[in-house]
């Protein structure tokens, strides 16, 4: 993957799908992991939940007939690329603190 | 008790339509049934609902469209109906209004937002053509045409014409809200 930063909506749908989520969870989740800061919008959720599926990034599970509600998980490539982004994120942060001399 | 109203807006002026749908929502109507020019409403607790309008591709029957009406239905978001323009379709939906100001916004991010806003910008500026050529023919009709028809055609023209200077201005207003966004995409996500 490399050079291509995740967007904040892409971040915060992998790291909510650790464990299995339908779309009206991982709004919610989203927004308790961001404090009430990052509200994805049900257009911006759908596009990104079928680009993560195209890449394999995640996986819809198999329907619940009580539920029927579609839910999806976090694949081992999309764990990949989250791991990619936290070590973007990490020396960003760590420049960021440094130079700006905050560093903790 | 249904109420019936007649209005039409252009593709480009869904926002105003949007607007109109919750003013008569908070009023205590909610809509039952769009229409190209006849809206149903049917009674309702004032302020319950919020309608969303959204422009799609495709008709409402494709399998895609089936599919994301699935998806918003999962989470409240219920198809009231859809109105088929020439290969697209507008969908109307209701939902019950949580109070939160940002609950009409369907696109949270930059991508979708220009995505969305580019999908109807380009079927106007296609759909704009077929207009000027309908307002010249009638326009033609109207100072050489026989005489009977002269006035129907008058007014067609007059009514076509008018249309496509509305239409030339939200495509230009279109336009500039796209490149806003565009620029504003370049240091934000």
């Amino acid at each position: 993957m490399g050079q291509f930063a995740l967007t904040e909506a892409v971040f915060y749908i992998l790291l909510s799908l650790q464990n299995p989520l339908h779309g009206y969870g991982i709004i919610q989740n989203v927004e308790t992991l961001s404090h009430g800061r990052v509200k994805l919008a049900a257009g911006t959720l759908y596009g990104a939940i079928n680009t993560l599926l195209d890449k394999k990034w995640i996986d819809a599970l198999p329907e619940n007939p009580q539920s029927r509600k579609k839910e999806y998980i976090i694949t081992e490539a999309g764990r990949d690329v989250l791991k990619e982004e936290l070590a973007r994120l990490s020396e960003l942060v760590e420049n960021g603190r440094k130079i700006m001399g905050e560093e903790k | 008790m249904t109420k019936v109203v007649h209005k039409m807006y252009a593709v480009w002026n869904l926002d105003k339509e949007e607007i109109w749908l919750n003013n008569m929502a908070d009023e205590g109507y909610i809509l039952s049934r769009p229409g190209k020019f006849r809206y149903e409403f049917e009674k309702c607790e004032p302020g319950k609902y919020k309608v969303k309008v959204l422009f799609l591709k495709g008709m409402s029957f494709s399998e895609k469209n089936e599919e994301y009406f699935r998806f918003l239905s999962e989470m409240g978001i219920e198809l009231i109906g859809c109105v088929h323009v020439a290969g697209f379709c507008c969908a109307y939906f209701r939902f019950e209004s949580s109070g939160d100001p940002a609950e009409l916004e369907f696109h949270s991010d930059l991508d979708s937002k220009i995505s969305y806003h580019r999908r109807i910008f380009w079927y106007c500026v296609f759909a704009m053509p077929l207009l000027v050529f309908g307002a010249m023919i009638n326009t033609s009709s109207c100072l050489r045409g026989h005489t009977s028809l002269r006035f129907i055609n008058g007014i067609v023209a007059g009514w076509a014409w008018a249309l496509a200077a509305a239409g030339l201005v939200a495509i230009f207003g279109m336009g500039y809200k796209i490149l806003k966004l565009k620029k504003e995409r370049r240091i934000h996500e």
